[in-house]
């Protein structure tokens, strides 16, 4: 209050500063009356009385100077002074100020972007009241070779942790699901969520309009047909109109109540939910009559909110105790080779992928090393400017100017030359975020799926955000007092007789330093940027096992109370063969699951009745392999023949053959699914391994059965090789669709391409960022070393041409001055090696088959310097070559 | 700059709060006032009592107000605020301390 109280009358003597001149000057006069009137009383007469005061008084100005200043007005003025100085010394070195504003601009805006891009994926709380007590419960399980998180629950798990755990308030289980709307217009697949009705009262998430669920209504199975939707949905289905609650909405040819719309904000945990379903409709809306019962079906989370008091860590050993609890009674795995437990992880952090905040705070910190080396540049810049002033300096100095007078005049300067940066900075940042989409079509996580990880949205990020704008202008005025001070500080403790003289001749020595360090650090910058590419270029390098191009793939899902027993796979074979046949559609084909997709079905099987743990099991038409280019390596294909009345059979990829019969044929064995004991299929067929899930794990066993042979699977993706565009290709398929089912929506429409580049689409946003930003630093960097031997040849003419006036070679000069540079830069080069040596160690988990101190990269990061640096130093060396002994003599 | 040398430093901040801690008073009347009650002794500047009166305004410390003098013309009062009055209370305290320390040293026989 006391600091507020004295800044306000500072600014009244600011404000009012007439006012206060006006009662300084009659204060004054006051005193010089008082002064006159005293002198006259003892005697004088008034003419000397007058005079003798105005000496008692001495310098009336002075004195009126000292008051302001004890006022603190000096401060004001001078800034508005240096304030005028500064644009008027920026507007002079216009091509200078231009050239700082602009990398400043880079610097700034570029770190403003990314942690915009850090802030909403990383670090913002999450939205909810009272989010600390706010945590996810998982199951887990450990086997011999490691632990598995993230996993789902199953309902029966999920209902007996529930009634085992004592640490919870409420407890909450819900799973991201895809729905069919089919109530007017063309049909449509929405994201939704399944979720138990204490859901929305745990999260403490009103409705906007109606109510959300009540508390125990999703006790009987198969009932309430109610549901809450999304605002979006509000606005998109019902035009907003305000007594939508009581309407009918079909949810996979369901009729549903609709009860509330959620409030604008909210899309549900998975962050794009349309609509929420009670889960204990989920058996009649899935067509899986034992969703809910069966104990070994995981299929969705749980998130809870923590009794008020307790921790985190008591919650997890509760949840823990509950788990091995009912794990004893029901084991998940009788042969005891895994072990079950629980825990509960503030919800925040399970949001998070560690991943993603690794290569974003990678992200940042390399910003954050463009900037300084910015900094560094400007200050040497700077520096060198404020030395071409040194009469004047020197003549101020000489006179009488203070140290610090000066210092607040160049920090002026460079305060003034930040703040400009940094608003350009603003339009930078926009630009960065309007061209990272670019980079990045499907979020950086797992292909657009819904998931409960908070992904990259750069839709919600807005840089009018008053923290993000906070954050520029924070960093620009550090960025300003980053380069400002080190210059203004050296030029202060110039002596006033140096200027005239020795000056020039100073060794520059910071200079040199901040040389150095600006390489050192952008050899980190690259070393890091190279080993990413590196990586980049191998994950590229994966044969994925498919031929993507000209594929085009949709999916399908029928609603299986409509489509009972063998109906879809009638429905997919009459779709078959109606799409085959579509103008430019040369193959095509359906299977449950399609590559890099990040989906497998995974099941139990046995191979010559022994047991063969887990095999990912694939139903695809005959003509798969043909339409997706995965090559027979032995052995047959399904044919038309191979129908449900005809032996079983089955195709194993490579990998699957190698891991079941080693070096022994795989042709003739016999192959079962535990969940299916009646089926034996024959092996009858070996193919190429392709790459199912993530594109940087290794293959899977992988099992093939004809989809005319195996069990009707109501949701298939449809894959056809296509010379037409996918546009054009898709309107088709969506006509023959709906000849066969108007009510069936087709959706996730891509190409096979697209689905290749998504999988490597968060080595391709790392790689390509640093990358760019390493060639930033580079390109910085190579200006400095430019700019410093430049100036140095500049300040050394006289020295060259005597030289040459000598005798000494033109070539000789030419090498004094690149061995100068080159080093300075070699310097740089060891430090910065060794740093980046350190540094890359932060890349490990994003790297795919690279090691962070990749020695090849290394070398090519060296190799890049010293020729950028050879560049860099031979133009100011050819500059002093050409250097005329006459000129340079006479140039004194 | 014009600080009395026989004045130890920040003393005259002390001197202007005490005499106008009982009523207000303008520049002119603090200058005579110390002049008289410490019998000559101390001179105190317009050169350092105006900076002074100045800043201590700013410090928050005393306000002006501007009101007729016995003679009718108008001057500026200074006087004690609040935290003036705390102010001087602390100086009081340390003068004592001081003063009671350099006695104790000069006294020593």
């Amino acid at each position: 209050m006391r600091r507020f109280d004295k800044l306000r009358l500072r600014f009244r003597s600011l404000l009012r500063q007439a006012k206060v001149e006006d009662e300084l000057d009659r204060e004054m006069q006051f005193h010089l009356d008082a002064q006159i009137q005293e002198y006259i009383n003892a005697g004088m007469d008034p003419e000397d009385a007058r005079s003798a005061a105005l000496r008692a008084i001495g310098n009336i100005g002075l004195l009126k100077e000292e008051c302001r200043d004890k006022r603190g007005l000096r401060l004001f003025e001078e800034s508005a002074r240096n304030l005028h100085y500064a644009i008027r010394m920026l507007r002079k070195n216009a091509t200078l100020t231009a050239v700082s504003v602009l990398t400043l601009a880079l610097g700034i805006g570029a770190t403003t972007a990314i942690f915009s891009l850090l802030y909403t994926t990383v670090l913002a709380p999450v939205a909810y009241s009272e989010a600390d007590r706010l945590v996810v419960l998982e199951p887990t399980n450990t086997a011999p070779n490691g632990t598995v998180n993230g996993m789902p629950w199953s309902y029966p798990k999920f209902q007996d942790a529930r009634s085992l755990t004592t640490a919870f308030e409420s407890i909450a289980g819900f799973a991201p699901a895809e729905f069919s709307l089919t109530d007017a217009g063309e049909p449509e697949r929405v994201r939704g969520e399944y979720v138990s009705t204490s859901y929305f009262t745990l999260l403490d998430v009103p409705a906007a309009i109606g109510r959300t669920f009540l508390a125990n209504e999703d006790t009987t199975p198969n009932s309430p047909a109610i549901v809450v939707i999304s605002d979006n949905l509000w606005r998109k289905k019902f035009a907003a109109d305000s007594g939508v609650v009581g309407k009918t909405i079909r949810i996979n040819r369901i009729p549903f109540t609709i009860v509330g719309v959620a409030p604008q904000f909210f899309k549900g945990e998975t962050a794009s939910a349309e609509l929420w379903v009670p889960i204990s409709m989920a058996p009649a809306v899935t067509n899986i009559p034992a969703r809910l019962t069966r104990r070994f079906s995981h299929w969705f989370r749980a998130v809870a909110r923590l009794k008020p008091g307790v921790a985190v860590n008591r919650a997890d050993e509760d949840l823990k105790q509950a788990v091995t609890r009912f794990e004893e009674l029901q084991p998940s795995d009788p042969t005891r080779q895994r072990t079950f437990s629980g825990r509960a992880i503030p919800l925040l952090e399970a949001k998070i992928d560690p991943n993603v905040r690794r290569a974003l705070t990678v992200l940042f910190a390399a910003v954050g090393f463009v900037l300084l080396i910015t900094c560094l540049n400007l200050s040497s810049l700077l520096l060198s400017r404020h030395l071409a002033r040194h009469t004047e300096i020197s003549t101020r100095l000489a006179i009488g100017a203070g140290r610090w007078t000066l210092v607040r005049q160049f920090m002026t300067e460079s305060l003034l030359l930040a703040t400009i940066g940094g608003v350009a900075a603003l339009v930078v940042a926009a630009l960065i975020l309007r061209l990272l989409p670019m980079l990045e079509p499907a979020g950086l996580l797992t292909g657009g799926a819904s998931t409960f990880i908070r992904g990259l949205n750069f839709d919600a990020i807005s840089l009018q955000r008053p923290l993000f704008l906070l954050f520029n202008l924070g960093l620009s005025i550090v960025a300003g007092f980053c380069f400002g001070t080190l210059p203004a500080l050296h030029v202060s403790r110039l002596q006033p007789n140096e200027g005239f003289a020795i000056a020039r001749h100073r060794k520059y020595t910071a200079r040199r330093v901040m040389l150095v360090a600006q390489v050192a650090l952008a050899v980190v910058l690259l070393a890091g940027a190279g080993v990413m590419l590196r990586s980049f270029g191998k994950l590229l390098g994966i044969d994925v096992g498919v031929n993507p191009d000209s594929l085009i793939v949709f999916r399908l899902e029928l609603p299986g109370n409509l489509y009972p027993d063998d109906a879809p796979r009638q429905f997919f074979q009459n779709l078959l063969d109606s799409v085959a046949s579509l103008p430019g559609v040369e193959r095509a084909a359906i299977a449950n699951t399609i590559p890099l997709r990040g989906q497998n079905e995974v099941t139990r099987g046995t191979v010559d009745g022994r047991e063969a743990g887990e095999v990912a099991l694939h139903i695809v038409s005959p003509g798969f392999f043909q339409t997706l280019g995965i090559p027979l390596l032995k052995g047959r294909s399904f044919t038309e023949d191979d129908r449900a009345n005809s032996p079983h059979v089955a195709v194993i990829s490579e990998s699957a053959a190698r891991r079941f019969f080693g070096d022994q044929d795989p042709l003739d064995h016999t192959i079962t699914r535990v969940s299916r004991p009646g089926e034996e299929a024959r092996i009858i067929g070996v193919v190429g391994n392709s790459k199912y899930r993530l594109i940087e794990m290794g293959p899977d066993a992988d099992i093939y059965v004809s989809h005319l042979q195996a069990e009707p699977w109501p949701g298939n993706y449809v894959v056809l090789k296509s010379r037409m565009p996918i546009e054009s290709t898709i309107s088709l398929a969506r006509a023959e669709v709906r000849k066969l089912d108007p009510l069936v929506p087709v959706y996730d429409a891509t190409t096979m391409n697209q689905v290749v580049a998504n999988a490597t689409a968060r080595t391709r946003f790392s790689s390509v960022l640093l990358a760019i930003f390493a060639g930033l630093a580079l390109v910085v960097a190579s200006v400095g070393i430019y700019g410093l031997l430049t100036y140095t040849v500049s300040q050394c003419t006289r020295e060259i041409g005597i030289r040459i006036a000598l005798g000494a070679k033109r070539s000789q000069i030419g090498r004094i001055v690149v061995r100068d540079g080159l080093a300075l830069c070699v310097v740089g080069l060891v430090i910065g090696l060794a740093g980046a040596h350190a540094a890359t160690r932060l890349l490990r988990g994003l790297l795919y088959q690279v090691t962070p101190t990749d020695p090849l990269t290394f070398v090519a990061v060296a190799g890049l310097f010293i020729s950028t640096a050879v560049l860099a130093c031979w133009l100011p060396a050819r500059r002093a070559t050409r250097v005329d002994p006459i000129v340079a003599l006479r140039h004194e | 700059m014009g600080k009395p040398s026989d004045l130890v430093q920040g003393t005259l901040d002390l001197l202007i709060l005490k005499t106008i801690s009982a009523e207000p008073k303008h520049g002119w009347s603090i200058a005579k006032r110390i002049q008289q009650t410490s019998r000559d002794v101390l001179q105190v500047q317009q050169g350092s009592l105006y900076p002074a009166l100045h800043r201590l305004e700013q410090q928050g410390w005393i306000t002006a107000e501007w009101k007729p003098t016995e003679t009718g013309r108008t001057a500026k009062f200074y006087k004690l605020t609040a935290a003036g009055r705390k102010q001087l209370k602390k100086e009081l305290e340390n003068w004592d301390r001081l003063s009671g320390a350099i006695n104790l040293v000069v006294s020593e026989t």
